[in-house]
């Protein structure tokens, strides 16, 4: 397995996580420059993401892309927007990230 | 959930479909063969992250994205049953239930 395609799906987390933050800025502010940036961020994660399915399976991918992108979205919402992480939120989050796994990995029965 | 009205919660419905769309379509440019078809998805992601950033204006952040991730997924799993015959392993029930129970979760935190 090469190094190359992780960086490719680390740079759409990246990008991804950019784009979710600028998105909360635009919502607080309608400001044209921010909503295409946003556009940008976004659209380019998807193309990096597309582009590192080609060597890492789909369900990695997917799976990875998920839930680094929850954890540190929740994190921005909690260290730079003022929202509380509860205990039940904390949970719930776990819950959900441990589903998008398993949903992932190995979630399609094999095909006859 | 501060301030979260009705209406927040109809644009983060309006997302999660857009975002269901977006997955079908992108299955269907299989891998960038078909162009028109990705690009059609790539329209759909931006339309959703566009609905998105009007649900966060009334619901968390955090909350509105771990919402539009999961419940994109539990959709995306039975649109996959019903157009591409995809059937799902016991494993992968097992993550739905999870999913739901932390949206769940979520919703009453």
């Amino acid at each position: 397995m090469t190094l190359r395609p992780w960086i490719f799906l680390l740079a759409a987390v990246a990008t991804e996580i950019v784009g979710v933050s600028v998105m909360k800025l635009v919502s607080q502010e309608t400001a044209w420059t921010a909503l295409l940036f946003m556009y940008l961020m976004i659209g380019l994660s998807f193309f990096l993401l597309a582009t590192a399915m080609e060597h890492i399976p789909m369900a990695v991918t997917y799976a990875t892309w998920e839930t680094l992108g929850l954890a540190a979205v929740a994190f921005i919402g909690w260290q730079f927007f003022g929202e509380s992480l509860g205990a039940l939120k904390l949970l719930g989050m776990a819950l959900l990230m441990a589903g998008v796994v398993l949903v992932n990995a190995g979630g399609h029965a094999a095909k006859e | 959930m501060q301030n979260a009205q009705f209406i927040h919660y109809a644009f983060m419905g309006l997302a999660v479909l857009l975002e269901v769309a977006a997955n079908v379509f992108i299955k269907c440019s299989a891998g960038w063969r078909r162009k028109v078809w990705g690009v059609l998805g790539i329209g759909c992601v931006l339309a959703s992250f566009t609905a998105l950033s009007q649900a966060v204006k009334g619901i968390d952040l955090s909350v509105a994205y771990a919402l539009w991730g999961g419940t994109g997924i539990v959709l995306t799993t039975a649109a996959g049953r019903l157009f591409f015959q995809q059937a799902l392993a016991r494993r992968g029930w097992a993550g739905i239930a999870l999913i739901v129970l932390g949206v769940l979760l979520l919703k009453l935190s």
